[in-house]
């Protein structure tokens, strides 16, 4: 078992195969060795720590697919944009948070390198995004408009060309 | 141009926080379209992104994936930039070294992607749209120096050759070769003559050029196949027997052609295609079957492909022995080129059999000069010791019919995709062509349709698609490797169909004065150009030699050209 101290000081417990998802926390744990002392993680609150825990027990038996799916390049089909649409239901459910808590969990990922809950995470923000108005955009991320109505106007027509296709 | 609007930062929402890392990593995510709408929420978004040139690149690549029009596009972009601090020298550096640009702007760190990504698109929104600058020249040409008096019934027989994003050329019944070179959107009067000088080796012993057909390359070079006819030839002589036949290179240079280098090949060849700084060219050899052989401008060396009954393995050759099957012909084709390398894919029809092999050529100038310098006297050797020849890959396929297989061609899709047309007879001893799709990462044909002669192919495979025209009808095949064949009826048999960008065609009617610019993949008619005289339009030369034909109305990713005699002008419409 490893010992992870989240960034208020509440202590975790869990298998070392489980959280060697992470890479940061394997290349440490294979750097010192296993033994008593709890790592800290000072960036990661203990709310988002179980998240990341919870993330890894799930996926504990996926194979490591490093990037694999986040880019295909050199594809026949160049003009469509990567799929983003194949997100389980589990994963599905386990992003259903509120935006602060996603950005806290893309942060977490980030830092501890778990390559496929940091394309899960992006994915899901990315999902926001996808087929909406700049309006429902702005009304999904609470982003206040402040071009005016000129500015508004020439970027729209600077940027005419995107709804050809 | 794009502008940047002020701003002031306020915080408050989640992407003013993210790391940019991880905005890229999410943005990557996305089409064109997703973004800008996200960018058009506000203004701070708007600065960010439209800087993070890592995203616009990665979306130039994946909406644009690297072809002959891009690359034909880019140069056009470049070759007269004054907005970028390239300096000519470099651009010149780059280009005898064969490089494309794309991949030269990959390596530059100051390259603009968010604009280069937006011009790109807008120009395909303005063939959509049917936007575009008007300019015209008179039909007024020059040898270097001096405007030629042109004689008027010579000028009648102008005709545009070939056209590219970056230039237009001319010839009068193949007496001569004239260059327009397009700088943004205006072609440069007076068309200049292309001085095909006679080879210093030759000039002893020969009097004149006849030009056979003349090309131009997506990146900037003119590649001219001409004949050397032998001094003491008579006058009378129908075709006096030539000496020796010749490519002459010329580059794009500012907004002129230099002649770079004349390169010897055999007499009596025939000029197949040019890309990058490689040539197929091929010879035919009697007895026996054609030759090709692949001209590297870079070394300015020449070296016949790999004999491909070399590389076959015994089993098929057996099995030619039992059909009795005799060698017909040989056919090649440029694959993939880059800097370095080239990949022929050749094969051979042993009766039923079909064998193939993908070839790579790779060139090492390094080594070649390396070893030049050090021994002066074995030059040629040093040449031929810096080129390495290797299979990527190999096959055999049994295709279909009885009899020999006749008249096969094969052409480039993409990496790993041909196509293949043959000729077979069936049972009752009829004849049936047949266009095949074969794969080489499984040595298999994906799909196949019979009974159709195709006269035209173009392979659109960064969208997917292929259009056949057969000479009654028109084909949409769509999902390449799965060949969804579509008979489009809205394309009437005598329409002549061109590929302007992407799926946006030129479409014109036979004898009438109609065009309109389609798309093929939606079948949307996007716009109905204004052209008064019923010109006729020609598949353009680009890709294949010239001969006497005529192409009246040409275009190129960037624009539609089109001579009017009556008005003795030829007129540019720019789209970009």
């Amino acid at each position: 078992m490893v010992r992870l101290h989240s960034s208020e000081g509440s202590e975790f417990e869990v298998e070392r195969s489980v959280i060697e998802k992470s890479l940061l926390i394997k290349n440490m744990l294979d750097d010192v060795g296993e033994n008593d002392a709890a790592i800290p993680l000072p960036n990661v609150s203990g709310p988002i720590l179980a998240k990341v825990i919870e993330y890894c027990e799930h996926h504990r038996n996926d194979p490591d697919v490093d990037g694999q799916n986040t880019t295909k390049p050199g594809t026949s089909a160049g003009a469509s944009s990567p799929s983003s649409d194949d997100i389980d239901e589990w994963d599905m459910e386990f992003c259903r948070v509120d935006q602060g808590t996603l950005y806290e969990m893309i942060l977490a990922a980030n830092y501890l390198d778990i390559r496929s809950m940091l394309d899960l995470t992006c994915k899901t923000v990315a999902n926001m995004i996808k087929n909406k108005s700049p309006e429902e955009i702005r009304r999904t991320f609470n982003i206040t408009k402040d071009f005016t109505p000129e500015e508004e106007e020439l970027v729209r027509r600077e940027n005419a060309w995107c709804e050809d296709r | 141009m794009p502008a940047i609007i002020d701003s002031d930062v306020r915080g408050g929402h989640v992407w003013h926080r993210l790391p940019t890392e991880i905005r890229q990593h999410i943005l990557a995510q996305l089409d064109a379209t997703d973004i800008i709408h996200l960018i058009h929420t506000c203004k701070q978004l708007y600065n960010t992104v439209r800087l993070d040139y890592p995203v616009w690149r990665g979306l130039f690549h994946r909406s644009f994936p690297a072809c002959d029009a891009e690359e034909d596009w880019l140069t056009w972009r470049y070759a007269h930039s004054d907005d970028d601090d390239e300096k000519e020298e470099d651009v010149c550096k780059y280009q005898r070294q064969g490089h494309t640009w794309r991949a030269h702007i990959g390596t530059r760190i100051n390259t603009d992607w968010w604009q280069l990504y937006w011009e790109r698109a807008r120009l395909e929104h303005n063939w959509r749209q049917g936007r575009f600058a008007a300019a015209s020249i008179p039909l007024a040409m020059t040898d270097g120096a001096t405007v030629a008096s042109t004689a008027a019934d010579e000028l009648a027989q102008l005709d545009i050759l070939a056209t590219r994003a970056w230039g237009t050329l001319f010839s009068c019944g193949m007496t001569g070769i004239w260059i327009v070179v397009h700088v943004a959107g205006q072609p440069l009067s007076p068309m200049t003559r292309l001085d095909v000088p006679l080879p210093p080796d030759e000039a002893a012993s020969s009097s004149a050029v006849k030009i056979v057909s003349a090309m131009m390359t997506a990146q900037g070079c003119v590649i001219i196949h001409g004949s050397v006819l032998p001094a003491n030839a008579s006058d009378n002589a129908e075709t006096p027997t030539p000496v020796a036949d010749y490519l002459w290179q010329y580059r794009l240079s500012g907004t002129s052609m230099c002649h770079e280098q004349c390169v010897r090949i055999e007499g009596g060849s025939e000029l197949l295609d040019v890309r990058g700084r490689w040539a197929l060219w091929r010879h035919p050899r009697q007895p026996g079957p054609m030759t090709h052989c692949i001209c590297d401008f870079g070394t300015g060396t020449c070296w016949p492909v790999l004999a491909l009954a070399a590389g076959l393995d015994t089993e098929h050759v057996a099995l030619e022995a039992d059909d009795n099957g005799a060698i017909i012909a040989d056919t090649a084709h440029l694959h993939r080129v880059d800097d370095r390398t080239v990949q022929v894919f050749q094969c051979r029809r042993l009766s039923r059999w079909f064998c193939w092999e993908l070839v790579e050529h790779t060139t090492t100038t390094a080594a070649a000069a390396a070893m030049q310098a050090s021994s002066p006297c074995h030059a040629h050797d040093a040449q031929r010791a810096s080129r390495q020849t290797s299979v990527v890959a190999r096959g055999a396929l049994l295709l279909p019919g009885h009899g020999p297989l006749q008249a096969a061609c094969t052409s480039y899709v993409h990496e790993s995709m041909v196509l293949l047309q043959y000729t077979a007879y069936t049972s009752n001893a009829t004849r049936a062509t047949h266009l095949s799709a074969m794969s080489m990462a499984s040595n298999r044909i994906l799909w196949e349709l019979s009974n159709l002669h195709p006269q035209r192919i173009i392979p659109v495979p960064e969208r997917d698609f292929i259009v056949v025209c057969d000479a009654r009808k028109r084909y949409l095949i769509r999902h390449l490797e799965d060949g969804l064949p579509r008979y489009v009826d809205t394309w009437s048999a005598d329409a002549r169909l061109e590929q302007a960008i992407g799926s946006v065609f030129l479409l014109g009617r036979h004898g009438r004065s109609e065009y309109t610019l389609q798309d093929v993949v939606s079948g949307n008619r996007l716009f109905t150009l204004p052209i008064a005289e019923a010109a006729d339009i020609q598949q353009p030369a680009t890709s294949q030699p010239c001969s006497a034909r005529c192409c009246r109305l040409v275009a190129s990713p960037v624009h539609l050209g089109h001579i009017d005699h009556d008005t003795g002008q030829f007129h540019c419409w720019t789209f970009a």
